[in-house]
C-alpha cells in the first residue's frame, strides 16, 4: 500500500499492458483514456448483470449492485468473482441469454457507465 | 529474460531421452537443468552428469501441486548462483516434470513468483508421446490428453519400435488433440533441437479457415488403443477450436472477454495459443494461456506471413465451438470501430 496516499499495490496482469508494443510508451493521457474506456466497456458488460464500476482515482475500481452494495477491485479482469457475489449471478460470457441481449445492442460511440 | 521450456510426457515416453540428446549437443551448453524427483528420476539424475552442477534435485513429490514452492525455491537458488558465479551463466533453462505433471502449476510460479518473473519466462512446452503406448495412454488417461493439448511443440518416440501406419495412426490422432505445434519424431527431433526448446512459441502461424471451427478428436480405436470400458469419457469431449478475425481487435474488449471466459471455463480451457493484430499496435501481438493462466502477452518483430488477421486457438473440454465464436464477435462488436483512430 502506498503511504502517502493508501492506494493498493498490485502486481502487473497480463491485461494491463503490451510489454515491447509501444502502446505503453503513449504517457499518462493515453493511459487515462484506456482506462476510462476500459470501465466504459466493463459497464456495457457488467449493466447486463445489474452492476456498475466506476474508477477510483486511477488505483481500483468500485463495483456497485442496484441496492448500492460496493466492494474494491484492483482490477477489472479481477472483477467477475466480485461481480458475480454482488450480482447474485452467474458471469458466464458462453451464456446464450447474455450473449442475446449484447447482441441486441447497437454499437455505441460512446459506453454509458 | 531465461526461457524455461518443459519436456512433459506420459511415464516411460522418452522425456529422459530426448533431453539427454538435448544436453550433448553443443548448442545446449549453456543449459541449466531442473528436475523433480520421482521413481527412476534418481537415475535420470546420475545420467545428467554433463550438467550435474546446474541441476537442482527436487526432493518430494510431484511438480503439479506440492512442489510448486520447491520449484520456485529450486529456481530462485539457480538464479542466485548464477549470478554469484557459481554456475555458468546459463541462458536457457529445460525443467522435466513428471510423468503426471500438469504444466499449469509451473506457468503459475514463474509468473506470480515476484523475484522469478523478473528472470524467467515460459518458453516451450514440449510433449513426448510414445509410439507403442502413446495410443492406449491418449485412450486410457485424460492427463496424457491433456499434455498433448498443452504442447508446444510434439515429438513422436520409439517410432522404430513400430510400423509406419501406426505411427501415422498416432499422428492423426495427435493432429486433432493439438493441431497446431509442430510434431516431429525421434530420431530426427535431435537434428531439430533448436526448434523444439526455442522461446518463440508460434513459428507458424495458427491455421483455420475463414469461419471458426471446432475439431472434435475421435478416440483412436484399433489394436492396443483399444481402452474400452476404462475409455475416459472426458478425453472425448477435447477439441480444437480455431478463431479468425479479420479486423483489428481491441484490446480492452478481448482482455475482457478472455478473463471473463477463463474465470467462467479456465478449468476447461487446456490451452489458449494466438497470434493478434490489435488496434494501435504495429507488431502482432502473441498471447498463450493454460487453463486459468495467461503469460505476459509479447510482440513478434513482424507477421510470420502476408496473412496478418488475428489468428485464435483454444484447446477446450466439452465448450461448443459456435458458441464461443459467437462470444468473441459480440464481445468486439461492443466496441465502435471508429475507436481505434483514438
Amino acid at each position: 500500500m502506498c503511504s502517502l496516499c493508501g492506494g493498493l499495490e498490485q502486481e502487473p496482469h497480463w491485461t494491463d499492458r503490451l510489454d515491447g508494443t509501444g502502446a505503453e510508451a503513449d504517457g499518462p493521457a493515453a493511459w487515462r483514456q484506456s482506462r476510462q474506456a476500459q470501465v466504459a466497456l466493463a459497464n456495457r458488460i457488467l449493466s447486463q448483470h445489474g452492476l456498475a464500476v466506476r474508477d477510483w482515482d486511477a488505483h481500483a475500481f468500485v463495483l456497485s449492485n442496484r441496492t448500492g452494495q460496493s466492494e474494491v477491485v484492483l482490477r477489472l479482469a479481477a472483477v467477475w468473482s466480485t461481480a458475480e457475489r454482488l450480482g447474485r449471478c452467474r458471469c458466464d460470457p458462453l451464456d446464450p441469454a447474455l450473449l442475446a441481449r449484447l447482441e441486441r445492442e447497437d454499437g455505441v460511440d460512446e459506453a454509458v457507465p | 529474460m531465461i526461457s524455461v521450456h518443459l519436456i512433459t510426457g506420459f511415464l516411460g515416453s522418452g522425456k529422459t531421452t530426448l533431453l539427454q540428446r538435448a544436453l550433448a549437443s553443443p548448442a545446449f551448453a549453456n543449459t541449466a537443468v531442473v528436475i523433480n524427483e520421482f521413481g527412476e528420476v534418481a537415475l535420470d539424475h546420475l545420467l545428467l552428469q554433463r550438467v550435474d552442477s546446474d541441476t537442482v534435485v527436487l526432493s518430494t513429490g510431484c511438480v503439479c501441486c506440492t512442489l510448486r514452492t520447491d520449484l520456485g525455491a529450486a529456481l530462485r537458488e539457480l538464479v542466485d548462483k548464477r549470478e554469484r558465479g557459481r554456475v555458468p551463466p546459463f541462458d536457457r533453462l529445460v525443467l522435466e516434470t513428471t510423468g503426471l505433471a500438469d504444466p499449469a502449476p509451473i506457468l503459475f510460479t514463474l509468473t506470480a513468483d515476484p523475484v522469478l518473473r523478473h528472470h524467467f519466462r515460459l518458453g516451450s512446452v514440449v510433449t513426448t508421446i510414445d509410439a507403442v503406448n502413446g495410443g492406449q495412454h491418449l485412450v486410457r488417461h485424460l492427463e496424457s490428453v491433456k499434455q498433448v493439448a498443452v504442447a508446444d511443440r510434439m515429438v513422436v518416440t520409439k517410432t522404430d519400435l513400430v510400423d509406419r501406419a501406426r505411427v501415422d495412426g498416432l499422428r492423426a490422432v495427435v493432429r486433432r488433440y493439438n493441431p497446431t505445434a509442430p510434431l516431429f519424431e525421434t530420431p530426427d527431433a535431435s537434428l531439430v533441437l533448436d526448434r523444439l526448446f526455442t522461446a518463440e512459441i508460434l513459428d507458424s502461424p495458427p491455421r483455420g479457415g475463414d469461419s471458426p471451427s471446432g475439431r472434435r478428436a475421435p478416440l483412436p480405436s484399433s489394436g492396443a488403443g483399444d481402452g474400452g470400458d476404462a475409455t475416459d469419457r472426458h478425453t472425448r469431449e477435447i477439441t480444437a477450436v480455431s478463431l479468425i478475425v479479420d479486423v483489428p481487435l481491441d484490446w480492452t474488449a478481448f482482455g475482457m472477454w478472455l478473463t471473463m471466459l477463463l474465470h467462467a471455463h479456465g478449468d476447461d480451457v487446456l490451452r489458449v495459443k494466438g497470434i493478434l493484430q490489435i488496434r494501435g499496435v504495429p507488431t502482432p501481438v502473441v498471447i498463450h494461456g493454460i487453463h486459468h493462466l495467461v503469460h505476459p502477452p509479447t510482440s513478434l518483430p513482424r507477421w510470420p506471413t502476408a496473412d496478418h488477421r488475428s489468428r485464435l486457438v483454444l484447446i477446450v473440454r466439452s465448450l461448443p465451438a459456435p458458441i464461443i465464436e459467437r462470444s468473441l464477435r459480440a464481445f468486439l462488436r461492443l466496441v465502435p470501430p471508429e475507436r481505434s483512430a483514438a
